[in-house]
């Protein structure tokens, strides 16, 4: 019995020893690609698919390997996994990383640029939201696989019970609009919506749905991804261009403008609320979304019935002829710590086999990702039997084309976003401040916050 | 009747001595011993001693999550950094909020649910599963079910409160109501485990002790302020001691409920902690939290340990 005992003392000693040697993520054998997609989920199939054919096309070469990390709500989970694969240098080849966090990736030596390595023209197949989101002081690290968008989305049965004067004020959905109109609109539905028994208004709850409730719950970038565009709109933004300063950038007279603005949402009687119900417009309870790209997919599958239309961005200020409607979406990067040149230019022949225009034409097919390259956004099929879902990409479309930004390249951008969306956006939405004065302290207060945290990045 | 006030602590100390001084081990007996301790001493070793060390260590570093191979030794500017950080203090003040609140309520919920579920009545099973419930349920699932619950326009808790003719409740989404809400979430989540350890420590109470005090002519209350109470201090201690050290611990709740809002109104030390190692990637400046943080803990600990200690004395 005692050797039993002591038997399995040495087998439970030598698991823990073997435990403790952990084998690198990557070898010499084989390229290793980590991403947050789980492997059930449509985006894991796609990209599970395009490895495949990669390692039938290329038998001799390194095989390739996908391992599927699912994140939780805001990237965690998989980002925890991968900060702690960086503290082991146990990173993998190529790597899914959000487009605002490649910066920081980046500046800390973590990533490998890819301009040395590509074929020739690559990188301009590429649109340019997703090359400035890809790009750290003037280096292009970032192959964004998929791009995003938002729209304002209306229900056409709450719309057509509206007045014809305020009916009259929903753009069509080739047309530019303002902040201005979009919030005249929202405050005459809201006046009709409590005056009348129209059964379309009989779940209403408010105006427009604007997801803060998953600002609120801890999903910072939500906001940030949101309404930061209304900053751009008003030619301004949340950080400057060199990406550490915000002092007379967030605190601007035109961002306290536009966030006051943003603020009139939450005058009483608000317009939106905080604390919004699941799925507020899928089910009636609103009558205009600001809707993120996926909505397309999950309204057509899910909510047959929902009759919603589509219209573009708002802009803040009409005269503003820049960029200004959100974009961007996870990318892929390689490992920075590669020091074998031959290796490293396999690894971008590998990224680029998953980022090339048949690889983004896929990934729409398969999970309605909106197109990264040029040559790729015609794929997106505005011809089909659902006008709802043919007007929708058409917005989102254009928007790709024409309007899409990408959100601010900064080495701090988790701790700037979560600020911007946390101390700036939510605290106007829970307090229901309006006054251009309060915000602008809120604006001086994030300031001060975020300038001693970038200290770092300034040194 | 003295041995039984004693702790029983003491008593499996005394006897680990006396079987100790009693016994003569064999070598190959040692050789096993240690061979059974050794897995568990090196576990203990990586993922407690170890962990301490480093974030002893890191606390005076300036480790950025991105850059683990470029520490540099900064002195104690992450403790100089805390004396002016307003989030961390307000993450402490609402932290010892929820403790002073949540250990009382918890442990009064516990224990009525106890004497009631002491009852010899019948369905008196179910009642006890049912409240023994959440305590089997995952933090996470509890604080999901209380936010669509809890939600100020659709919530059922709103529309039981509206039909009663009481006004919707912003519950998590205002900056005055929200921690409340969540003490009392905790308690009710976390009283049913509670609540089982007392029924036993009721169930082990002399019967006769009552038989006497109904003799002596005293009423029910005089027979739970006398009998009762004083009979369940010890687990009463432990309980305290345990929920106490728990209640500061507190992370899941706000994290999935409020995200620590409104206006930082529900965040506590941990999530202050978690969110500025992992999300801001500052890990030298939350490893200094958390030095600071245990340093609290142990003595709060030591001083708890203290009073108990003294209560067995008396």
């Amino acid at each position: 019995m005692r050797k039993v005992f002591l038997f399995m003392t040495i087998v439970a000693l030598a698991l823990s020893l073997i435990g403790c040697k952990s084998k690198g993520a990557s070898s010499n054998e084989k390229i290793v690609i980590w991403t947050q997609a789980s492997a059930d989920h449509p985006e894991g199939k796609m990209f599970a698919d395009r490895v495949k054919s990669y390692n039938e096309k290329h038998p001799s070469g390194p095989k390739v390997e996908i391992q599927n990390i699912t994140r939780a709500g805001a990237g965690s989970g998989y980002i925890d996994k991968l900060n702690a694969a960086i503290t082991a240098n146990n990173m993998p080849d190529i790597f899914t990383l959000d487009g605002p966090d490649i910066a920081a990736y980046a500046d800390s030596g973590l990533l490998g640029e890819l301009d040395d390595y590509m074929s020739d023209g690559f990188k301009d197949g590429f649109t340019k939201a997703i090359v400035e989101q890809g790009t750290v002081k003037g280096k292009f690290y970032g192959m964004g696989y998929s791009d995003s968008g938002v729209a304002v989305m209306y229900n056409e049965d709450m719309i057509n019970a509206l007045p014809k004067d305020v009916k009259a004020l929903i753009p069509a959905a080739d047309q530019d609009w303002t902040w201005d109109q979009f919030l005249t609109l929202t405050r005459k539905i809201d006046e009709f919506a409590k005056t009348t028994n129209n059964p379309a208004f009989a779940n209403y709850e408010a105006a427009v749905s604007t997801l803060l409730t998953d600002v609120a719950s801890g999903v910072y970038e939500t906001g940030t991804y949101y309404f930061t565009p209304l900053l751009w709109g008003n030619n301004t933004n949340i950080v400057g261009k060199d990406g550490v300063t915000v002092d007379g950038v967030l605190n601007s007279e035109k961002s306290v403008e536009a966030l006051t603005k943003f603020a009139q949402l939450f005058k009483e009687p608000a317009l939106a609320s905080v604390s919004e119900s699941e799925k507020a417009f899928h089910s009636g309870k609103t009558a205009l979304s600001v809707s993120g790209f996926w909505y397309v997919n999950e309204l057509t599958n899910n909510y047959p019935d929902l009759k919603f239309r589509t219209v573009r961005y708002p802009k803040m200020n009409k005269d503003f002829d820049g960029l200004y409607t959100p974009s961007g979406s996870w990318a892929f990067v390689r490992n920075g710590q590669e020091e074998d040149e031959k290796r490293a230019k396999k690894v971008v022949e590998v990224m680029e086999w998953l980022n090339n225009d048949e690889a983004s034409k896929e990934y729409y097919h398969k999970n309605g990702s909106i197109p990264t390259r040029v040559n790729s956004i015609s794929e997106i099929d505005t011809k089909t039997d659902n006008k709802y879902h043919n007007e929708a990409w058409t917005v989102l479309k254009y928007q790709v084309e024409n309007t899409n930004k990408a959100r601010p390249v900064s080495p701090g951008y988790p701790y700037l976003s979560e600020t911007f969306a946390k101390d700036i956006l939510l605290k106007i939405a829970q307090n229901k401040v309006t006054d251009s004065a309060t915000i602008k302290k809120y604006t001086d207060d994030a300031v001060k916050k975020i300038d001693k945290e970038f200290e770092k990045y300034r040194k | 009747m003295k041995l039984e006030k004693r702790s029983p602590f003491i008593q499996v100390r005394n006897t680990t001595e006396h079987y100790r001084q009693s016994q003569h081990y064999k070598k190959g007996e040692v050789i096993s011993a240690y061979g059974f301790l050794t897995p568990a001493v090196i576990l203990a070793l990586l993922f407690i001693v170890l962990p301490i060390i480093l974030a002893f260590t890191y606390g005076f570093t300036d480790y950025y999550l991105l850059k683990p191979n470029d520490k540099h030794f900064n002195g104690l500017d992450n403790f100089k950094q805390m004396l002016s950080d307003d989030v961390l203090k307000q993450s402490f003040l609402n932290t010892i909020k929820f403790v002073v609140l949540v250990v009382p309520l918890q442990l009064s919920m516990a224990l009525g649910l106890a004497l009631i579920a002491n009852k010899k009545i019948r369905g008196v099973g179910v009642f006890r599963t049912a409240y023994f419930s959440p305590a089997v349920l995952s933090l996470v699932v509890i604080s999901i079910l209380w936010t669509v619950m809890l939600n100020p326009t659709s919530g059922l808790i709103n529309e039981i409160l509206s039909n009663l003719g009481i006004g919707k409740q912003p519950f998590l989404s205002s900056a005055s109501q929200a921690m409340y809400t969540i003490v009392f979430i905790s308690a009710w989540s976390g009283c049913g485990y509670q609540m089982m350890i007392f029924l036993a420590g009721l169930k082990n109470i002399d019967h006769q002790m009552y038989e006497a005090a109904e003799i002596d002519g005293a009423n029910p209350f005089q027979k739970f302020f006398y009998i009762t109470l004083p009979s369940l201090k010890p687990i009463t201690m432990f309980l305290v001691i345990t929920t106490t050290i728990q209640a500061f611990k507190l992370i899941v709740q706000p994290m999935v409920m409020t995200g620590g809002g409104p206006d930082y109104s529900t965040m506590t030390i941990l999530q202050y902690i978690y969110e500025y190692g992992f999300r801001h990637r500052n890990i030298g400046y939350a490893c200094a939290i958390t030095l600071m943080f245990t340093l609290f803990l142990v003595i709060l600990s030591i001083g708890i340990k203290k009073l108990f200690r003294e209560e067995n004395v008396a």
